[in-house]
């Protein structure tokens, strides 16, 4: 595992490369990360994901977005394209450091909408998305009310914060990311192009197009959202991954 | 923010295996004579719960002050101990190789450790055994041995959950809940506790808060060692939440001895009310952030 920090026109992204053992595999997978609250329960999947695809001579690259995680950055620098901008250079980065000829995106709630996004616009070979966000207006309106209906039954009090945007489980949204999230949607025929998608979710969204999208039904669809306790917060859903591994045929 | 701090990745440890970051004020002239450690909360990974071991870096930067944040091994970005015998000596350990790793790279020798709930309690442990450490921030622990605070935890819960009630009497949307069955605290406690928080029962256990009593736990260990780190004149910044249990358990073993202790007033004591275990609202965090940075200013280490 080798840790870096690679620079995207003067903004510096937090990396963590996973070298394979075997490396004969010129395949590599980057992971996208969801936003705010979903990428702390995120972040332990993905460490075991990139486990298992290394012990496959796959090679692996894990980042934070500048102004997420452990980059440099705040959260009032964060947007939509700014996101899809380090994706892409940390793709690029990737693609010519291991001379790799295979690229696949992984990503997770908002972090699946940017893969794919990002994906389907540089020719990546697959992109697996996981519980898809395919609606930022439906997103936002999610986050709001999982999050209104957490405090409601915590000791917190809540009070209006002094930055605009919005605020959700511990993470703050600034007014641009939230313009540019409620913009953002998932079509059929965005979905319906040369790159294999494989669809992780309780249902088939009718924004993936069937013909060229594989489907995997899953059943813990909540294991992104803040529980009650926080007792639940280390669950690596197994079944999920091997499915993903199997996909992928590796 | 940026541009007035830097930060380096640095691997230490067996093989490089254990990731963390140096946060420092740009300028390094600017750089003050202590580090501040910032430990894993549980099994979050550096960057803290809500990212505040982050934030709480950075603003500490912009103010001149080191820290470096990294992940226990098998947490986070750092790779699994193949020695793991007993996984607490380990992480005691690593905090070790943490503060070698950053006066090695920053020629720092004074340290202050910050954890939040399972972090603070390694920080606690820690500074027992070194000097270099000459400052705690411990955020809603257990500084104790686990094992033996059993005697006291029915009543804690109930003082917590007591209190929640109390807070919320008023709360037409949490009465429907715990009348409905949907509340997190019904789930957890039942039904005949909440009934006997209101009687003559739970308030005499609330009020016979004597540690001679059978049923206290034997805090000896624990006061000693408070009285160990008040003695080598670490100075402690000590943080407990409203919504989190961990109040209740030091109200009920440690508080009372260690107000009668000479030097207690080394220890800033913060009590946060509205605020939950992990300090989810952005206004708390906030209000955390600057409760350290005034603690920091104005402590002499």
């Amino acid at each position: 595992m080798e840790i870096l920090h690679i620079d995207n026109n003067g903004k510096k992204i937090y990396c963590v490369y996973h070298e394979p053992v075997n490396k004969e595999e010129s395949v590599g997978v980057v992971f996208c990360n969801p936003l705010g609250q979903e990428s702390i329960r995120c972040h332990g999947i993905y460490k075991s994901l990139s486990e298992s695809f290394v012990s496959r001579g796959i090679h692996v690259m894990r980042f934070d977005y500048y102004g997420a995680g452990d980059s440099l950055g705040d959260e009032n620098e964060q947007t939509v394209h700014g996101f899809e901008d380090d994706i892409k250079a940390v793709m690029e980065n990737f693609k010519e450091g291991c001379s790799l000829d295979r690229i696949v995106l992984i990503g997770a709630r908002f972090g699946d909408y940017l893969a794919l996004k990002v994906g389907l616009e540089c020719g990546a070979d697959q992109v697996i998305c996981w519980c898809p966000v395919t609606n930022g207006k439906k997103y936002l309106k999610e986050l709001k009310y999982k999050y209104r209906e957490w405090l409601n039954g915590s000791f917190v009090k809540d009070k209006k914060t002094p930055a605009a945007g919005m605020e959700s489980f511990g993470f703050h949204y600034c007014v641009e990311l939230v313009r540019q999230i409620k913009k953002i949607s998932v079509f059929c025929e965005m979905t319906n192009s040369g790159t294999g998608i494989l669809l992780l979710d309780e249902y088939f969204h009718p924004a993936f197009h069937p013909a060229n999208c594989s489907y995997k039904k899953i059943v813990n669809r909540n294991f992104w959202v803040k529980q009650g306790s926080d007792r639940e917060t280390k669950l690596i859903p197994v079944q999920e991954i091997e499915y993903i591994l199997e996909w992928m045929q590796v | 923010m940026d541009a007035s701090i830097k930060e380096t990745i640095v691997c230490f440890g067996d093989n490089g295996g254990l990731t963390g970051i140096i946060t420092r004020p740009a300028n390094e002239t600017l750089c003050k004579d202590f580090c501040i450690i910032l430990l894993n909360p549980g099994i979050i990974h550096k960057i803290g719960v809500n990212g505040l071991n982050v934030k709480i870096a950075r603003k500490a930067g912009c103010s001149g002050y080191t820290c470096f944040r990294f992940d226990f091994s098998g947490l986070g970005d750092s790779v699994s101990s193949r020695f793991v015998n007993d996984p607490d000596k380990q992480k005691l350990m690593e905090v070790r190789l943490a503060m070698d790793i950053v006066q090695k790279k920053t020629g720092i020798s004074k340290f202050i450790l910050k954890g939040i709930c399972f972090g603070s309690e390694i920080a606690f442990k820690y500074a027992l055994a070194d000097n270099r450490v000459t400052g705690l921030i411990l955020i809603d622990g257990i500084y104790q041995d686990r094992t033996k605070i059993e005697p006291v935890l029915k009543d804690a819960y109930r003082s917590q959950t007591l209190r929640y009630y109390k807070k919320n009497k008023f709360n037409f949307d949490r009465w429907l809940k715990l009348i409905t069955g949907k509340s997190e605290l019904m789930r957890r406690i039942k039904m005949k506790d909440v009934f006997s928080l209101f009687t003559e029962k739970f308030r005499t256990v609330k009020s016979s808060n004597n540690i001679s009593s059978p049923e206290r736990p034997d805090i000896t260990d624990s006061v000693n060692q408070w009285m160990r780190l008040l003695e080598n004149s670490t100075k402690i910044l000590l943080i407990f939440c409203e919504g989190g249990l961990f109040i209740d358990v030091f109200n009920l073993t440690v508080a009372r001895p260690l107000n009668s202790l000479p030097n207690k007033n080394q220890i800033t004591f913060n009590y946060m009310k509205n605020v939950d275990h992990t300090f989810t609202p952005i206004w708390s965090q906030h209000k955390l952030i600057s409760t350290i940075m005034d603690w920091l200013d104005n402590v002499s280490l």
